[in-house]
């Protein structure tokens, strides 16, 4: 388990976290998402002691991971994919790591088979894709055969083979009983893969709980309907009580389920030629919860036209 | 003891750390060779009556620097690199510099070994041939130990200064300019500060013949090794204190 009470760390004015406070429990997959400059690594870093929180604490199966004596077995770590020196070897990468830990030279081969790397386990780090050092960094994680994983975008720069090893492979160690903390900005993946989330924006914490119960707080269910007659159909789902917009060649319909929508349509005898529960995704909430957390905008807002280029002078 | 091996394996697997170490052997040796062959007889050169310890091992300077150089890649390898997987492995860090500091210690004693002896040997050969026999009397044996031990305190020194300043090339920088331009300066301006300078004393520690202006044999030795410690200490606090 992992818990953080009333975290927060400054980097000048910066507030990097802000009084951030959450647990992290074993069994289940816990995705940990938040924009840009959120504050996503920096957290990570303060649990496993890299940074000095200005206030606040933060602790992995009960102990601050500073206090932990041979801390790869407790905890598996993955912050950054390019944390290995380019001309060493990625065994010996692993070797050095095993070292330090006293841990069995043998775990080294046993991991870099896991993980694929056996082929090019002699070659320098250097000469590695960012696919292949993210699953080096895997490796190194999974060395110490730890109960807890803290895992920054472990799926960054995967090939889409590796990115459903990666989350079938954290399902199967989190259904093993072992806290599995993941921050990743692929929310489809995340959707996929998280049972639990914990959201933050600008260091503060926005959301933490099961994934579906982030969906359903930060969007409201709707219904996608299309008919050759919409102003009927509109006029009348609204004097219903609905909210209705178009929505392309469709409508969309807030606050009345599908069911109710076909009923009311037959009932005024206008044709339908779809009718769709439109289901809101992990990206549509994060969207929507983070809106106003968010560091770096786009200078266009969604579906504004791009500007036209230049002529050539 | 683990520490000590996973350092040992990270100073032994990156190509800058072995091409330092051949450097420092190659020029260390080279140098001790080459110089005694063609310096010139008379004044200013080989004669009668002049210490030929230090022309015997002319290639030491340079080794010991490429050994301070090394010491400071050692931090800043971690720097560039692997400083958080270090600490994440080792949250104790102080402990990572001791097992840094003894990994750095068995490699250049063996380095300086090395260059000490094949370059007595052979430095002294030639300078035999040429008619002017090694003295191997009065402080010959504790100028050869200090040129060993000097030689690890500058690595030492260099270990320490790579982790209190985390860029490489500024920590490089001042450890070669230090030495070169500043202490001679102070040394020639201000002789009774010069010799209290760190270089001085560690340069002081295998002279075969008491130096004039110098702090003396046991003080050298003393002084040296305290500044040593005190990079290693100061080096080790700053790696604890900040982030990583």
């Amino acid at each position: 388990m992992i818990e953080a009470r009333g975290l927060t760390k400054r980097f000048g004015r910066t507030v990097a976290v802000d009084d951030l406070s959450f647990t992290v429990r074993p069994g289940v997959v816990t995705g940990f998402l938040g924009p840009n400059g959120s504050g996503k690594s920096t957290t990570m870093r303060l649990v496993v002691g890299l940074d000095r929180p200005d206030a606040g604490r933060a602790t992995v199966a009960g102990r601050p991971y500073r206090e932990l004596r041979a801390p790869l077995r407790a905890v598996g770590t993955l912050l950054d994919a390019s944390y290995a020196h380019p001309s060493r070897s990625g065994r010996n990468h692993l070797r050095w790591m095993a070292l330090s830990n006293g841990l069995a030279v043998a775990r080294v081969d046993e991991v870099l088979a896991m993980v694929g790397l056996t082929e090019v386990a002699r070659k320098g780090v250097g000469g590695y894709s960012l696919g292949m050092r993210q699953r080096l960094g895997l490796a190194g994680a999974l060395l110490g055969d730890p109960a807890t994983l803290l895992l920054d975008e472990p799926a960054n720069g995967l090939d889409p083979e590796g990115i459903r090893w990666i989350r079938d492979f954290l399902a199967y160690l989190a259904r093993q009983g072992r806290t599995v903390f993941v921050s990743s900005h692929l929310l489809a993946e995340m959707s996929l893969l998280a049972d639990d989330l914990v959201v933050i924006g600008r260091g503060r914490l926005i959301y933490e709980g099961g994934a579906d119960g982030f969906v359903s707080r930060f969007t409201r269910a709707a219904v996608r309907v299309a008919s050759p007659d919409p102003a009927r159909l509109a006029a009348a789902l609204q004097a219903a009580g609905a909210s209705v917009r178009p929505d392309g060649t469709t409508l969309r319909v807030e606050g009345m389920e599908a069911a109710a929508v076909g009923e009311l349509a037959h009932r005024h005898g206008v044709v339908l030629h779809e009718l769709a529960t439109v289901t809101a995704s992990l990206e549509d909430a994060f969207l929507e919860g983070t809106r106003d957390d968010q560091e770096f905008r786009v200078g266009l807002p969604p579906g504004s036209p791009l500007p036209p280029p230049k002529p050539p002078a | 003891m683990n520490l000590v091996r996973a350092e040992l394996l990270k100073l032994r697997t990156v190509r800058s750390n072995v091409v330092m170490i051949v450097l420092a052997v190659a020029f260390g040796i080279g140098f001790s060779v080459l110089v005694p062959l063609i310096v010139p007889k008379g004044e200013n050169g080989v004669e009668p009556g002049v210490d030929l310890f230090p022309l015997a091992l002319a290639g030491l300077g340079i080794a010991q620097a490429l050994c301070g150089v090394l010491g400071i890649l050692v931090m800043a390898q971690e720097h560039r690199y692997t400083m958080r997987v270090t600490f994440a492995a080792e949250p104790r860090r102080w402990r990572v510099l001791a097992a840094k500091a003894v990994a750095v210690t068995i490699v250049v004693s063996a380095i300086a070994v090395v260059v000490v002896v094949v370059g007595l040997v052979a430095g002294g050969a030639v300078l035999d041939a040429r008619g002017f026999p090694l003295d191997t009397g009065s402080g010959f044996w504790r100028a050869t130990a200090g040129a060993v031990v000097s030689t690890v305190l500058q690595a030492l020194v260099g270990l320490g200064f790579g982790a209190i300043v985390p860029s490489a090339a500024a920590a490089i920088t001042v450890y070669v300019v230090w030495p070169l331009v500043v202490e001679p300066i102070v040394q020639a301006v201000l002789p009774e500060v010069g010799k209290w300078l760190p270089f001085a004393a560690l340069a002081e520690m295998w002279v075969k013949e008491p130096l004039e202006a110098g702090l003396g044999q046991p003080l050298a030795w003393a002084y040296s090794l305290a500044a040593a410690i005190v990079a290693l200490v100061a080096g080790s606090w700053l790696t604890s204190v900040r982030d990583a």
